[in-house]
């Protein structure tokens, strides 16, 4: 047991932060207590009165600790407050059964020819995509490499806006063609009921495959996230065991 | 409702209401000592209560905000150092945004020094 416990315990009571953070942040002042410690020690201090100054100096006053809470706030997002509140048994149940619930309806809707419709609008999708499983990628390395546990989250927000990205692209092109038959519909109305079909088919065509992999990039921020939140609770655990 | 504008950087450089004053002075402190080597929270602290011949005492827990602002921010780059033997330690160490970042407010102390010095050492006595 650390002769600064109690100290800790006091303190870690008044951080109003995830248990990961605070972990971190009181495994910090703990060996930061011990340096100050032995620092009193060698100036020729008793125990007792080396320990005292030593929590002396490094108490916090409520200003100190609330601007510590607000750098840590400001830190993590709101989507990592998102990811954390992803992570009890009910909200990943909920997300699988949405995942289940789109992919059976894509099945539905998207066959062979469904890619025979897309539109050019697919290539920036497409290259949503690969931004999604690069981000992936990259990310996965950095967790097999022992990353810094405060600077772990980021970028992991990337998907998210990947994803609304590919929502955005789907329904501006969806919007695009629509806009066109209906010009061309105009000047041209014998031939009206076929532009305005293969308008519609292109337009939501690339539209489901815009959802689709939008769907593709909210499962890899979720999957992300909830290795980033494993991972910072695993470090602070194994700092926490250090005495 | 009041409306209390936003301090605005002056001529030196720095933004003049206390509270500015007291976090760029802080920051350029922390950000010197860490320029001659990493160091540890507490070895901060004490090496600026040293430099300062005991003038700037830091309350430690004072400290904690203002190098995890500064982490975040890129300025400096905290990694955990286990020497043998001994309990993990936070060690923090300038990055080379950091290094800019302390070269601007050494530039912008100088200019607020020098100013105040023009007002204030005027009249011998």
């Amino acid at each position: 047991m650390s002769r600064f416990n109690s100290f800790l315990t006091r303190t870690g009571e008044r951080l109003a932060l995830p248990k990961a953070t605070r972990s971190l942040i009181l495994v910090e002042i703990a060996s930061d207590l011990e340096g100050l410690f032995q620092f009193y020690l060698e100036q020729g201090m008793s125990e007792e009165d080396a320990a005292a100054r030593a929590e002396e100096k490094v108490d916090m006053s409520d200003q100190a600790l609330a601007e510590l809470v607000r750098v840590h706030s400001e830190v993590r997002g709101w989507t990592d407050r998102l990811g954390k509140v992803a992570h009890p048994f009910g909200e990943r149940m909920a997300m699988s059964l949405l995942v289940i619930f789109f992919v059976a309806a894509a099945a539905v809707a998207v066959d062979g020819q469904t890619f025979a419709h897309l539109t050019l609008y697919i290539w920036p999708i497409v290259a949503i995509l690969v931004l999604v499983v690069v981000t992936f990628a990259r990310q996965m390395a950095r967790f097999s490499d022992r990353p810094n546990p405060r600077r772990v989250r980021e970028q992991l927000a990337t998907p998210l806006f990947l994803g609304a990205g590919s929502v955005v692209v789907g329904f501006l092109s969806a919007g695009i063609q629509l806009y066109r038959a209906l010009v061309r519909m105009a000047y041209d109305p014998a031939g009206a009921g076929r532009v305005f079909s293969r308008a519609v088919l292109g337009g939501t065509a690339t539209l489901v495959c815009a959802l689709l992999i939008a769907l593709v990039a909210g499962v890899v921020w979720f999957v992300l996230a909830g290795r980033t939140a494993r991972l910072e609770d695993t470090v602070a655990g194994a700092y926490t065991e250090v005495r | 409702m009041t409306d209390t504008p936003d301090p605005q950087p002056t001529a030196t450089g720095l933004e003049l209401d206390p509270q500015s004053l007291a976090r760029s002075c802080h920051e350029a402190m922390i950000l010197a000592v860490l320029a001659d080597s990493p160091r540890h929270g507490y070895q901060l602290a004490l090496e600026i209560e040293d430099r300062s011949r005991g003038a700037f005492r830091f309350n430690h827990g004072t400290l904690y905000p203002i190098l995890h602002k500064l982490e975040a921010d890129g300025l400096i780059d905290g990694a955990w150092t286990a020497p043998a033997g001994k309990r993990r330690r936070r060690q923090y160490g300038l990055t080379a945004g950091g290094r800019e970042r302390l070269a601007a407010l050494r530039d912008a102390w100088m200019t607020f020094t020098a100013l105040l010095l023009e007002v204030i050492g005027r009249n011998d006595p």
